[in-house]
């Protein structure tokens, strides 16, 4: 069987017959496993730099794209799209989420074998975001990097993994919160300190940037 | 500047907002919209990514049970990106780690577990 013609929608939808039909099921995952794995090694390496081994890349490449065809090809929603770059992206961006959650529950401490994606509530994909990333974007990454400890650093980056900035006062799932005071040795009390003086060192750092800018 | 709550909180949450974006900007958060795996992408096509060999075959993964997966173990929070960094640079030049680096190494493998001590 050569799949190599077929979208990445038709190759999701062969994966669904993997109790009638497991041959062709397989092959269809494996040209979706080589259409894809490059791409979600790359970003998977880019999101873990400088936070841990690069072989958990590597582990979390392969995880998500065996969980997508152990449970989430059945799950997944076609657009009625037909440009192949864009079936791409669709697939890549839903892709991602499965890849986000995974890597989110690692950073909490969970091994492979705990972790369940939940397939049902990862939500459509936003085809009409459009981020117009800034200067200021740019340089509020490199405070959050040079300004504050680690400690501050790894907790806001757990607090930015659940973030979503369509929702107004976000809280994070209790669940995280333990998981975070566990990990660090601190309260929930502390966890939300923590955050806010993160924020205000931040804030404050760029504040300064600007002032001494605007002075030269 | 804010000057009441109102303020704050509506300054706070702009905050927070362009902090997303920048970590979405520069991959920290993996790609979930359609227009960030366009900009993913594009980045790609200038990289020079090789695949290692540990997810080069499909096959060798596909019938491991969840529980027989490789999995590389916890996130670290004493990790040291530039350890790694280093050991990385001497595999690829195929060359001797210089004295200065190990020992630079040793005392931060050493300010590592002080820290994880406190």
């Amino acid at each position: 069987m050569n799949f190599s013609e077929d979208s990445d929608y038709d190759l999701l939808e062969i994966m669904t017959w993997k109790d009638s039909d497991p041959i062709a099921a397989k092959e269809a995952w494996a040209e979706f496993y080589h259409r894809h794995v490059k791409y979600l090694y790359y970003v998977l390496l880019k999101s873990i730099k400088g936070l841990c081994k690069h072989e958990l890349a590597e582990d979390l490449t392969s995880e998500t794209l065996l969980r997508v065809f152990e449970r989430g090809a059945v799950t997944f929603k076609r657009s009625k799209e037909e440009d192949p770059d864009k079936i791409r992206r669709h697939v890549r961006a839903w892709i991602g989420k499965i890849a986000h959650n995974l890597k989110c529950e690692v950073f909490r401490g969970r091994s492979f074998n705990e972790i369940k994606v939940p397939f049902d509530n990862i939500e459509d994909i936003s085809n009409n975001e459009v981020t117009s990333y800034s200067q200021r974007n740019e340089e509020l990454y490199h405070l959050f990097e040079t300004v504050l400890d680690e400690r501050k650093k790894g907790i806001l980056r757990v607090i930015f993994m659940y973030y979503d900035p369509t929702k107004p006062n976000q809280k994070l799932p209790d669940d995280v919160l333990d998981d975070i005071s566990q990990q660090w040795g601190i309260t929930r009390v502390n966890i939300r300190q923590i955050k806010s003086r993160a924020l205000k060192k931040i804030k404050d750092s760029y504040n300064l940037k600007e002032d001494n800018s605007s002075i030269n | 500047m804010p000057n009441n709550e109102d303020d704050i909180i509506k300054s706070s949450k702009m905050l927070e907002n362009d902090l997303y974006d920048a970590m979405r900007n520069v991959g920290s958060i993996i790609p979930q919209t359609i227009e960030d795996v366009a900009k993913a992408e594009k980045e790609l096509e200038s990289e020079q990514i090789d695949l290692p060999k540990t997810i080069t075959n499909p096959d060798k993964l596909f019938d491991k049970t969840v529980c027989g997966r490789r999995f590389s173990g916890f996130v670290d929070n004493n990790y040291n990106a530039e350890m790694e960094e280093n050991l990385a640079q001497a595999a690829r030049e195929r060359g001797k780690i210089s004295e200065e680096v190990l020992e630079k190494m040793k005392k931060d493998r050493k300010k590592a577990e002080n820290n994880s001590d406190e």
